[in-house]
């Protein structure tokens, strides 16, 4: 019987718990947050762009580079061959 | 789309007591509790645009809270798993403090009675504990509580009677050990 009791009050302890405040810091710990998660998300989309950015503007160098060297490599070998005429 | 300033605190002052408490009754440290809430508070602000009225608000916030606090408790079993093969840690010392917590709301006479049975709550299953901590500690009806667990009301009644039984159980196995310590 003792023990049943005893189980009861342990079961009947948080009979009228009341409700606890949470610390007052916590709303301004929460807005930092989310204002460091958007300065966050926002530098890595602006990473993003100037990565894209920084790849195409290197494809157009190397294309137009290697067309410019293309042209001129034909063109040397045109003349080389125009001006000899010969097999030997 | 996130809410804006005055809208977000408005909804911290409508539900941060509710969150910050079923976080401290879940995890009974009250450093993880605070963490919970400001999780809980983030994932909000980030996904209300996401909210589709099924169900209602409060029970939304309950869900993202019993989520979040489940998730730190696998994190931290995890990381306990871990340190068996380690050394010990500040963490680890964090663990082993959970069965010391003295729950704040708690009346000053019921504070070493409350403690066991916390320590005990801990070894029910996650459906046993949610439903019992939501029905005995946040007072929440059975059809309340099976929205929030989207469980049948009957399966919510199981789970919160079975949860008593093991309880009673339990706390009346520990009975000898108290009466030890008594003389």
């Amino acid at each position: 019987m003792k023990n049943e009791n005893w189980t009861l009050d342990i079961i009947e302890s948080t009979n009228g718990m009341e409700k606890v405040l949470p610390n007052k810091i916590l709303f301004d710990k929460i807005q930092n947050r989310i204002k460091l998660e958007t300065l966050v998300s926002n530098k890595w989309i602006f990473l993003a762009a100037a990565t894209f950015a920084l790849l195409i503007s290197i494809n157009i160098t190397l294309l137009k580079s290697s067309t410019t060297k293309s042209n001129t490599q034909s063109e040397t070998v045109i003349s080389t061959i125009s001006t000899t005429n010969q097999l030997y | 789309m996130a809410l804006d300033n005055k809208d977000f605190e408005k909804l911290y002052n409508q539900y941060s007591i509710l969150v910050y408490n079923l976080a401290l009754n879940y995890l009974q440290n009250i450093e993880d509790a605070e963490e919970i809430t400001q999780d809980v508070f983030i994932q909000i602000n980030n996904s209300i645009s996401k909210f589709q009225e099924k169900s209602s608000l409060k029970t939304w916030i309950y869900r993202i809270t019993i989520n979040k606090c489940l998730d730190f408790i696998k994190h931290k079993n995890s990381q306990k798993r871990f340190f068996i093969f380690g050394k010990k840690s500040q963490n680890e010392f964090e663990i082993e403090n959970v069965s010391n917590f003295e729950h704040p709301g708690i009346l000053l006479e019921n504070k070493e009675k409350s403690k066991l049975l916390f320590e005990i709550i801990n070894e029910l299953g996650e459906n046993q504990k949610t439903a019992f901590l939501l029905s005995k500690i946040d007072g929440l009806s059975n059809p309340e509580i099976s929205e929030i667990m989207k469980l049948s009301i009957s399966s919510v009644e199981s789970l919160v009677f079975r949860a008593k039984a093991t309880l009673k159980e339990k706390i009346s196995n520990k009975f000898e050990e108290y009466r030890k310590k008594l003389k």
